[in-house]
Parts: C-alpha cells; structure tokens; sequence
C-alpha cells in the first residue's frame, strides 16, 4: 500500500472520528447457544441493518439513545427478535435455540459473506462436514475444503493441498490459531483433525488479513468446539478403519468446559485377524487425541486450553530366511500445546494473549541381518503471540499485534552398526528466530464501501549455535566447517507485507470487492512425494535459500438471490510467486547436511477465475463451484530454462455437492467431482546401459534407461468422481439421552478407475512395452454408527 | 521412504478393497535419438577399458538391446596435471579405440561386438594395452558422423581393500543350504572426498564379461561426506554359498563419476510406480549425447566364504 493510500485512510479516520456525539450509550450483546457455548458467525440486525458478528460472537456497538428492533439469527437456530429501549450502556445475553434438524442449514460461508469484506474466504460449519460422503466415512474438514472452487486435492490418497497453484506447504494450516506442520496422517484421506472436535473450518486463499503470515497461499483455519458447559456429554461413532469417541462437559456448571476427543485406526489388527498371509508382521495405525478446555473467569476474561497429539507407527517384517530378518519400524507424529487469554479490557478495546508449543518428530529404525540403521528428525516451535482489536465506534476498527516463533530444527541425526563396525554421524540442528507485527484498519469510508487496510512488517533470522560444512558447488566437501556461535546470525532477511481489501456495497444484495496481498514464507518443505510424507524435512530459509515471496491481485463480484436463498460469486485472481524450491529428480533428503546442493530454485506464477453458485435454503441445499485456472513454474535449471506447467495445474475443477432430506429419518447428500488431469514427466525414449555378456545365456546384459525430454508435458487422464451418503436417524424425535444414526456412504460410485499414477513398463522376456495405470479406489462402500448421550 | 507409503496402501486396500494396476495407453511425445557412450579406464584389467556406443530409442520400439554405433573414430589420451594446474595430454601417445572382435578375451558374441571399442593390441600384444595409472587424467574423444564429443576423467589413488570376511550366516529355506554375506573392510583416505564403487564376481557371473556383467553394489557409505577418515565395516546385501569363491573389486572414483553413477542407480528404478524422471549426470561434452567415461582405481580382493 502507498503511503499516500495510508495517509488518506488515517487522516479519513480522524476526522469522520470527531463527529461522534455524546449522547450515545454502548449496546453490547453476547450470543450463545443454550450450552452456553458462544456461537459465532451469527448475524444480527438493528432496525433492519444487518451486522455479522465477529468469531468472538461478541457484538459492542456505540449507538445513540433511542429504540431499537434487535434481530439475531444464526445457521441451525430459531431467529429471536425483540426490542430495546437504550437509555444506558446495556449488556444483552441472548441464547438461541438449535433447530431440531439442522437439514435446511446453510453451511457453506457464512451469513451475509456478501457484505463481509474478506474476499476469497469460505467457511463450512461441522454439520455440513458432517453431510458430505467421505471415504470409509471418517469427517475431514481438509478434504471438504477441496471441494470449493480454487481449492484441490492431489487426487486419490494425495494428502496436498493446492491453493491458486501454491504448493501444499504454502498453506498456514492452523488449529485454534496454532500451526500444524503435518496436517495429516500417512494415509491422505486422513487429516489430524477429527470430526468429532471439529466446530468449522475456515480458507481464506485470497486477500490474506495482515493478522495471519508466514505461508504464501492460503490460511486454512481449523476451530474446534468448546465443550459443553451444562453437562457431560459423549460422542462417537465406529466405522470400518477407525474409531472415535468425544466427552465434554463442565468443568464449573455454565462457565467452564472442556473436550476431549481421541481417535485410532485398527487396520493393523483387523489384516492380522483376516489376511495375516499377505499382510504378515507388517502393521500400520495411528492415533490421535484432541482436547480443549476453556475457563471463564469473569465476562470479560476466558483462558482457553488446546491440546493435540498424534503420531503414526509403521512396522515393516520381514524374517523368512533366518538371519537374514529385514526389519524397519517409523513412528512420526505432532505435538501441540497452547494456551490463550481473551480479555476485552473495556468496550472498545480487547486482547488475546496465546502461547504455544508446537513439534514434529521421525523417528526410524531399519534393521538387515546385523546391520541396524536409525534416523530421527524434527522440528519444535516455542511461539508467543498478542493480538489487539480497537473498535472506536461502528465504522472503524483497528487491529495490531505481535508475533514471535523460535524453530529449532533437526535435520537429522544418523546411527549405524555394520557387522563389528559402527559409525554415527549427526548433522547439526538448525535454529531461527521469525518475528512479525501487523496493524491493520477496518474502515467504512462511505456506507457502501469499505476497506482494509493493513500492513504486516515480517523478519526471520536463522542464528547459531550451529556447525555448518562448506561444499563446492559440484557438491564435493571441501573438509571446512564454519562455527557459528550461539545467537550468532548465520542469515536474516526481513519483508514488508502490505494487504489492502476493498468492498464496495451495490445495493443491499450485491458487492464488488478487490485485494492486494503479499506474502513472504521463510520456512520451507523438503519432499518429493505428492504424498505428504514422514521423510519430509521443513527447511529454514538461509545464505543460499531466499525466503518465497507471493503477491496475489485478486477481484470478485457477489451476489445474492432470491431473497437470500442464493449465492453466487465470481473471482479473478492473477499470483506470482518467487523463490520457489524444487528437488532434482531422485534427491536424498534423509542424512543429507549438504541438502541444499538438491535444491533447484525458480518462480511461479497462477491465475484462473473460479465461479460459486451456493443454494443455502429449501430441501435442496448445496453448492457448484467451478474454476479455470492456469498454474505454471519457470526454473532455469530445469525444461531448459521453459516455462512448464506445474505438476498440479488443472484447467477445469469442478465441483458440485447436494443435501437432500428424504423424510424425516434420511437424508441424502451428494458429491461430484470433475478435474483436469495432473501434469507428470513421461519418458520419449529409452536406451541400454551397464552393458555387459551374461555367458551362461550368451547373451548381452544391460540396464534399460529412460531418456525424458519437457517437463510436465503430459497429461493423465481427468479425474471424476461421484460419492454419495446416507444419514439415517432411526428416532429423530426421540427425547432420550442417547441418540443414534447411521452414515452409509459410496465413494466412487460409478466405479471410475482414476489412476493414482500410471507409469511405462518393459518386459524383456514378453517383450512387451506398455503403460500401466494404478488406481487405488474403486466402488468403496462404508458404514459407521455415530452416537450421542 | 515413499515405498512404505505404498506398502500401507496397498495393506490397506488389499483389506478394504482391490486397488488394481490396468494396462493403459499412453501416448508418448516423440524422441529425439541420442549418442550413449560408456567408456571405462581403469588400472587393473586391460580388456575392462573399453568404450561402448549406442543411440537412444522410441519408448514402444521393441529393439530391446542396444542399438550400436559403429564406424566411429575414438581415442583415449593420458595426461597429467601441471604446476599451474592444466593437464599436459601426451598426444603422441595417444591409444586409438577400435571395433574389434577380441576372442581372446571371451567376447565372441556378435550381439556385442558391434559398438564396442577396444585397444587393438588386446589380440596381438595384451601386455601393452591400455592401462588407467593412478593420479593421472585420461580424456576421450570420439568422432563420429560429423559430430565431436570429449570427456575427461581422473583416476584417484586407490583405496586399498584390506581384508574381507564371511559373516551374517543363514539358512536359506528356498535352496536348504547356509550361505552368509560378506564384509569388506577398509579405512576410508583421510582427506575428504573420496567416493567408492564396488563390484563382486562369484560363482554365477564368474564368466560374464565386462563391467555390466558384474554384480555392482549400492551402499549407504559411497561417500565419505558422514564417515570421513573412519576405519569401515561394510556389509554388502549379496549372500553366497559356503565355499564360494568370492571376488570384491573396491573401485575409487572421482566425484563427477560417483555423481553419474549415482544417478544411474536412480534412474534405473524407471519401471515401477515410483519411478522418478532422474536424468543422468551426463560427464561427456557434446550436443545430444548422455553416458560417463568412468576413471576406476581398482582394488581387489578375494575371499572363499566360510
């Protein structure tokens, strides 16, 4: 943003700010459910005027004396509407109560997204998750978001996600507003997150607000539930590869609650049941366990408490011959603690103050004969963070914070015993200090345009205590080291991020908004696998790795329908993006301290124009979102220097999704999904190599090579696919305690073979050449019982 | 690591569902042929210096051999480096590579002979032939339908290969036999750098001829990045009868020719799903034309497992 821009919006503030006149009270309201549980997003309007109430469902608003017609709804609730007379500062707690079935609900996007200036955001609430077919029926917010327009998938068990052709790790994936490194679990149809915790899920991929940074491509926010705060309640649900279950309840009746919800897989216990021949000693499962508690300590302070941890554990076997038994055991999992103090220290002024620890760890141990190998790597984050929010009055807002993380990276430490001898070697941890402020406004300028103006200064400094070995550039050791002392700075840059949004209201059904955004990322993810893998390696930024660098213009029109029945939007985005990291084809990431000599460094840049059209009230609910879209990279190590299209460039994504009641016990939801295959390499030819004369067979002996010409120039075929689900409540009226229903699902219902990959095979003895093509799930059916008391 | 990704979901899937492999019609981009030279020099076996050329193919050709470049005009030249660090090449010595069918060296079959370039004086005057000397540069030249292309390549000093021994014994339940896995042992040079390539040749490739028709083994240890200067302990995943005779040949590269093989370990894992686009790191000059010409210091070792 320009200087000028920020004088102009300051000194508009000022002066629009002397106005306000002295006979005015503060009408502050709070809005819960009838748990106590605060509930945000809600929508309220004063004398017709509609307002959306921030996520801490806190309304504060300077108004003048005088009657006023107060109306509040919110997604799943009865609306409740009354009056006040304001004749002194009044506090209002309004408890709304929860529609019996939740089957018209808008989920998608909140209230009124129309006329809330934070473009290029969609929010889905947890009954929506809820309703969409899933494989093997397990919720998971990270593989719905992928169903909104300029959001992707990787494909079948790709764990990434692709925001406006960013990289899966240019995504801030937050829980509770503490980041997660690995959001997911090896197998990708599984997230961290589970269902049963999750309250909603947030993606801004546009515009991103000054209060978030750190990533480039989007903010992926994930807000678990409070507990309940009336009584202990339990929920669950048993499905074919997991089980869960959630228990909440008060921890002081109508204050504090907390929640606690653990899940784990048993494929590892059922294969050793049922196929123990093909499956052997091998085994696989993980875990994990959520749990939040919040604490109130009077109306204007709430601690809040967040725990994750989860971990995977892989067990390879193999001991046919005796003596010669391959063993190869890798346990990795997340660690998240934090703890946040919300204070709103008057009327206009709040705070949150949060602290938080966050790590990631590998460990592995492969065992051959005698031989025994172990690696272990990670990373832990010690981060502090206070936000303000300053609302002078109902036009103007500002926001300012700070935010410091200290990483410690472990690269990787190695161990070995081969026969009598052993060696060890260990490559040095790697330590950073990344640090932000932000102050952004919120202002009206006029009552149809709006604009947000914010700034966020970034700085991240990789520092000592460290050892560091020089390597040629041809990746020979030079046998030098260099030492760098504690603290000692070893590489420091430090950005500027101007975010500007406007909107501007056309009539009160209609919007025109417009962003600016840039992002910086110091941190980035070493992996070659399209999977998101236990061997990934989060790297710092240093000497020779820049920091990514994004600037992001994106332009969208919003509409609503039919009384608000229908939303439709459509953006424009244009992205480049600099300092992006690729590995050489076949990189070694493990036990590597010269990593850095893998990496090949390029540019980026996307576009496209995504198309939204929400239907949110009838029987028929849901949502088709489509994009045309462009993503490319541009490296000059790589395709002779050429442009070439980004591995998951995709022209066409397509989504639809339906909800659909059946009566009063089903419902049915749909899911159909249509994209544009990935970009992969593909071989143009082949020769012979390693050549030499087997004599007992006198013939040649050779090894076949693939010979491979552009990058990325070929294209699987598309992807398509259609789920769908059943919900069955067998006593939907039942006023017991203990209620029940039935999720079944059909992943892939017409059986489409989508390749997971495909790859070219020569068989010398057939002589034959031929392509091949794996899919992963066909028809795949699913049940899982879901309980509540 | 991305294989155990597979392997779970492939336990996952053999549970819950069939995921499957169909065949599939891919259609590839068209080729643009390439000159493929492997050449060798090395300072223990004369008739293991050869150079090898051949052209690249369409993917669907069913040619599955090599497909050889005759007539082509090679010469290897010995050089060492000066004071100023250039390398004097003598010239006037230089060995001229020739297409030749050498019977006495066991290379009878006509599937090889064409392509394969040898020193001449391996049938008349074997003593003589071209032999790679430790410290000392040797570049190749190859001339061949109008198109030049060179390579260099060093010999290092060898890492001499001390002693091996028979361990890991086990019963393999397939044969009924005890067989075991062998050891090497060697103190990997002080100065940092070095990189090693090893071979074996044992019963079931005992006649085999060249490079290509020994056993090459991938280690964790090829370079010293980690382990510079320890005294080493290797085992090589290759098991083998009791009373076999075992031949292990420690063979010293320089790091372009590590780099190269390195990469062709890589690249050969090309048929499966996790096959990467790795293209090899090409040492040889010239436009079109992939492949190494690999200076080995050779030592070797011989051991009767017990």
């Amino acid at each position: 943003m320009s200087r000028l821009m920020r004088t102009i919006l300051i000194v508009c503030a000022l002066l629009t700010g002397q106005t306000v006149s002295a006979q005015q009270y503060w009408l502050t309201v709070h809005v819960t459910d009838s748990a106590n549980i605060l509930q945000p997003n809600t929508t309220l309007s004063i004398n017709k005027k509609l307002i959306v109430v921030d996520s801490s469902s806190v309304f504060i608003s300077l108004l003048e004396q005088g009657k006023y017609k107060i109306k509040i709804s919110a997604v799943g609730y009865h609306s409740i509407e009354f009056a006040v007379n304001l004749m002194a500062d009044t506090i209002l707690s309004v408890k709304l109560n929860a529609k019996d079935k939740v089957l018209q609900g808008v989920m998608v996007t909140a209230n009124r997204t129309v006329h809330r200036n934070q473009m290029s955001t969609q929010v889905i609430g947890i009954t929506q998750l809820k309703k969409i077919p899933v494989i093997l029926g397990e919720i998971d917010p990270l593989k719905t978001i992928t169903l909104l327009p300029g959001i992707k998938s990787g494909g079948d068990a790709s764990a990434g996600i692709y925001v406006r052709g960013g990289g899966p790790d240019q995504n801030l994936v937050l829980l509770d507003g503490i980041t997660v490194y690995n959001p997911n679990h090896l197998l990708g149809f599984f997230s961290v997150f589970n269902g049963e915790a999750v309250k909603s899920v947030e993606v801004i991929k546009g515009g991103i607000p000054a209060e978030y940074g750190g990533r480039l491509s989007s903010v992926i926010t994930v807000n678990s539930r409070d507990g309940n705060k009336d009584s202990v309640k339990a929920s669950g649900g048993i499905g074919l590869l997991s089980s869960r279950l959630s228990l909440e309840g008060p921890l002081v009746k109508g204050k504090s609650s907390f929640i606690i919800s653990a899940r784990r897989t048993y494929v590892d216990q059922l294969a050793k049941t049922f196929v123990k021949d093909s499956i052997g000693n091998n085994g696989y499962y993980f875990y994990d366990i959520n749990a939040k508690a919040n604490f109130y300590i009077n109306s204007n302070n709430n601690i809040n408490f967040t725990f994750y941890k989860g971990s995977d554990k892989f067990t390879y076997v193999n001991k046919e011959d005796i003596g010669k038994e391959r063993m190869f055991d890798v346990v990795w999992g997340n660690a998240i603690t934090g703890l946040s103090w919300k204070q709103q220290l008057n009327a206009n002024l709040k705070q949150e103050l949060s602290l938080i620890y966050n790590n990631f760890n590998i460990d592995s141990r492969i065992n051959f004969g005698a031989s025994g190998f172990i690696f272990s790597s990670g990373l832990s984050d010690y981060q502090v963070k206070n936000d303000w929010t300053y609302s002078s009055n109902t036009w103007l807002k500002w926001k300012w914070g700070l935010q410091y993380i200290w990483h410690n990276f472990k690269p990787g430490a190695g161990a070995s015993n081969s026969g009598m001898q052993e060696f060890k070697s260990q490559i040095s941890d790697r330590h950073a200090r990344e640090a932000a402020a932000y102050l952004s406004t919120d202002i009206n300028i006029t009552s149809s345009l709006n604009i947000i103006a914010g700034i966020r200064y970034s700085y991240f400094n990789q520092v000592g205590p460290t050892e560091q070995k020089i390597y040629t550039a041809s990746g020979v050791p030079t046998g030098e080291t260099q030492q760098y002392e504690k603290g000692e700075s070893i590489a420091k840059y430090h950005y500027p991020e101007p975010r500007i949004s406007a909107l501007y209201k056309l009539g009160n059904d209609a919007s025109l908004r417009l962003s600016y955004a840039r992002t910086i990322q110091y941190l980035h993810l070493a992996t070659t696998s399209a999977a998101t893998f236990p061997s990934d390696l989060w790297t710092p930024a240093s000497k020779l790795i820049k920091p990514g660098n994004a600037q992001q213009v994106a332009a969208g029109y919003f509409k609503e329908l039919k009384n608000g029945s229908y939303e439709l939007s459509v953006e424009a985005y244009y992205k480049t993006m600099s300092n992006q990291l690729e590995f050489k084809p076949g990189a070694r990431l493990l036990l590597n301290q010269n990593i850095e000599n893998e990496m090949i460094f390029g540019a980026g840049k996307a576009y496209g124009i995504e198309f939204f059209l929400q239907k949110k009230t009838g029987k028929l609910t849901g949502w088709i979102g489509y994009t045309l879209s462009r993503a490319e990279r541009k490296f000059p190590d790589m395709n002779e220097g050429k442009t070439f299209p980004y591995r998951y460039d995709r022209t066409h994504d397509l989504s639809i999704v339906a909800n659909y009641p059946l009566g009063k016990k089903w419902e049915t939801s749909a899911v159909f999904v249509y994209g544009t295959g990935n970009a992969v390499t593909m071989p143009t030819g082949r020769f012979a190599y390693n050549i030499g004369r087997n004599a007992e067979k006198n013939e040649v002996m050779f090894t076949n090579i693939n010979q491979y010409d552009k990058i990325n120039d070929y294209r699987m075929p598309a992807y398509h696919r259609m789920d769908i689900s059943f919900i069955y409540t067998p006593k939907p009226n039942s006023t017991k305690q203990f209620r029940s229903s039935w999720n079944f699902s059909v992943y892939n219902v017409y059986n489409r073979y989508n390749p997971y990959f495909i790859y070219m095979t020569v068989d010398e003895e057939e002589k034959t050449i031929k392509g091949k093509k794996v899919f992963l799930f066909p028809v795949v059916p699913s049940v899982t019982w879901n309980f509540k008391f | 690591m991305r294989k155990i990704f597979y392997i779970v979901m492939i336990m996952v899937s053999q549970f819950y569902f069939t995921s499957c492999e169909r065949d599939f019609d891919i259609e590839l981009k068209p080729n643009k042929p390439m000159l493929v030279v492997e050449g060798y020099i090395n300072n223990a076996m004369r008739e293991y210096n050869y150079v090898v050329l051949s052209r690249s193919q369409d993917y669907y050709s069913t040619t599955l051999k090599n497909l050889p470049v005759s007539g082509a005009k090679v010469t290897v030249t010995e050089g060492i480096v000066q004071p100023d660090n250039s390398i004097a090449w003598d010239d006037d010595n230089a060995v001229v590579l020739r297409e030749r069918n050498i019977s006495t060296i066991n290379i009878s079959s006509r599937s090889i002979s064409n392509g394969i370039y040898f020193d001449e004086r391996l049938a008349t005057d074997s003593s003589n032939a071209l032999l790679g000397k430790p410290g000392k540069y040797y570049s190749l030249k190859i001339e061949v339908d109008g198109n030049n292309y060179t390579a260099v390549t060093y010999l290092p000093v060898p890492v001499s290969l001390d002693d091996l021994s028979s361990e890991n014994h086990f019963i393999d339940a397939d044969k009924n036999e005890e067989r075991a896995m062998v050891t090497l042992h060697y103190k990997d040079p002080d100065s940092l750098g070095n990189a090693q390539l090893v071979y074996s040749r044992s019963d079931d490739n005992r006649n085999n001829f060249g490079w290509g028709g020994l056993r090459s083994s991938r280690f964790i240890n090829a370079t010293d990045d980690l382990i510079n200067g320890q005294y080493l302990s290797v085992v090589v995943s290759a098991d083998f009868a009791i009373q076999e005779k075992v031949d292990y040949y420690l063979v010293s590269v320089e790091r372009s020719v590590y780099n190269f093989w390195n990469s062709f370990n890589k690249a050969k894992d090309n048929a499966g799903p996790f096959s990467t686009p790795v293209v090899l790191d090409n040492t040889i000059t010239g436009d079109d034309v992939v492949g190494c010409f690999s200076g080995f210091s050779v030592s070797r070792k011989t051991i009767v497992v017990k």
